[in-house]
């Protein structure tokens, strides 16, 4: 496999796994269509509650064969799957996973705990088959829990064993509230709410009131950021990088060329010598530390030199 | 001038969970008291998950019928490359009081921080910063790393965790409410005695 250098690499392509989750008629649908060149999954008839002049095409799933047979078929078509509710997905998948393998039922008919195994695996499985081809928004319900005494929580309405593997694939995850009548995304995790913040997307987000004639594009742009926010770390990186990789091997080299107690001091002086990034410096430390346990050589306190354990 | 004293995430951690636990309070005092108690059966677990995960690391085979293979090979491929165990020290000051910062990260990398944690009850966003001090605390033991994340796993999944660095408040504020809560409960001396560094 060719190696690319941190310089060189290009997000231009990334596809980006979003989760969206809000309490109902907060506009999750329509948010999830603002994404490039969207496929809506309909899993929950939820196209029906957005605009008509916001509305794209859609799949609607009766089972979740049909959902991998349509995706298959969207592959160079579109740039985003929105699967909504991904809730609904999940309980497709149980219904899947009750015909096609013994191990999810139970005698009585019920679902099995090993079926949550086999839905779980799929889930992955498919997060990362889809990621491959498109940009993924997985769309969720929510409800109000308690937390502690006066607390709420919003939680995603999922099968409870798959809702913390649901935000394993995702990139970001964001919840959405209104306060004082303005829409708002938020991307941080809070007492109130999960959310997945990265690639410096990050906090509370206004979502623009979408008025007649405005395009539907927020997601559009918001991938845009990220890939930009990606490319620009990634190029600010490259130099530390550079330096970085260079002190790592250096050290290696001192490291691997003290052989008795006599060499430590100068090995030490080197390693602090060398021009550092990132967390080269303190990693030398350690790989010196490492050569001298494998060396048995210690600092004796006393006499303050370097002396093989006795 | 002040004995420096010496404070651990594990310290901090056990303070803050007097404020979650019915008994937090004793188990505080043990740990404060620098008593050996007993491994709990989910500490030896993560000990065993972790000494398999770090000899994947160090180049061992892991048997193709070995129970956690997929997901010793999953959090390996990750963490390959990176320094393991790495011991590290700070000296900081608050208000006055001389204090060394200490701690084992289990993985650094490129300015990477990870820790492993073996959890058979995962739950989303179990070591959130808030909940733990471990995040800010390493974040100060290494002020060059700009991100941290908790790879989980309950033996079947991988799970993650990510905190860059400009979500999680710093360590101080935690520290000075421990020092005050000692302080209040007529433990600074106990603290000092057992936590001085000679």
């Amino acid at each position: 496999m060719p190696i690319i250098r941190s310089t060189d690499l290009n997000f231009a392509d990334k596809h980006i796994n979003l989760i969206i989750s809000a309490p109902p008629s907060m506009g999750k649908t329509t948010l999830a269509l603002s994404a490039p060149n969207p496929l809506l999954c309909d899993f929950d008839e939820g196209l029906a509650r957005v605009e008509p002049a916001h509305r794209k095409d859609a799949s609607i799933c009766k089972t979740y064969e049909e959902f991998l047979s349509d995706c298959k078929e969207a592959e160079g078509k579109y740039e985003t799957i929105v699967i909504d509710t991904a809730g609904a997905l999940i309980e497709s998948m149980k219904e899947w996973a009750m015909r096609t393998d013994p191990k999810a039922s139970k005698a009585n008919g019920g679902f099995s705990l090993q079926g949550y195994g086999v839905i779980k695996q799929e889930f992955l499985r498919l997060s990362a088959y889809l990621r491959k081809h498109f940009n993924v928004i997985f769309v969720f319900h929510e409800n109000l829990t308690r937390n502690g005494d006066d607390g709420v929580f919003y939680e995603l309405v999922v099968e409870g064993s798959t809702r913390s593997l649901v935000y394993q694939p995702a990139d970001l995850a964001c919840h959405l509230f209104i306060d004082h009548g303005k829409r708002y995304a938020g991307f941080t995790p809070t007492e109130s709410y999960n959310a997945k913040s990265a690639y410096g997307i990050k906090g509370i987000i206004e979502i623009p009131e979408l008025k007649e004639g405005d395009p539907n594009d927020f997601l559009t742009k918001l991938f845009a950021k990220v890939r930009a926010n990606l490319d620009a770390e990634s190029k600010s990186l490259a130099p530390q990088k550079a330096t970085y990789d260079a002190a790592i091997k250096e050290a290696r080299a001192i490291c691997d060329a003290v052989k008795n107690p006599e060499d430590v001091p100068l090995a030490a002086d080197a390693i602090k010598a060398l021009t550092h990034a990132l967390t080269s410096e303190k990693e030398a430390k350690d790989m010196l530390k490492k050569r001298l346990a494998e060396l048995n050589i210690v600092w004796d306190k006393t006499e303050k030199v370097y002396k093989y354990a006795e | 001038m002040r004995n420096k004293i010496r404070i651990t995430q594990s310290l901090l951690s056990a303070y803050e969970w007097v404020f979650k636990k019915d008994d937090g309070y004793e188990d505080f005092l043990k740990t404060l008291r620098r008593e050996k108690t007993p491994p709990t059966e989910a500490m030896l677990d993560g000990i065993r998950f972790e000494n398999c995960l770090n000899a994947v690391l160090n180049g061992e085979h892991i048997d193709s019928t070995h129970e956690w293979k997929p997901v010793i090979e999953e959090m390996a491929e990750e963490l390959q490359g990176s320094r393991q165990q790495v011991t590290l020290f700070r000296d900081i000051e608050i208000d006055g009081q001389p204090i060394l910062l200490h701690g084992v990260l289990d993985y650094l990398r490129e300015g990477h921080i990870w820790d492993c944690k073996f959890s058979k009850r995962y739950e989303l966003n179990k070591y959130h910063w808030s909940k733990t001090p471990q995040t800010a605390m390493y974040f100060a033991l290494v002020p060059e790393a700009f991100d941290f994340e908790y790879i989980i796993s309950d033996g079947k999944y991988v799970y993650r965790e990510y905190y860059p660095r400009d979500i999680v408040p710093p360590i101080e504020p935690r520290i000075r409410c421990f020092l005050a809560f000692l302080k209040q409960h007529d433990l600074y001396n106990i603290y000092h005695e057992k936590w001085r560094v000679n």
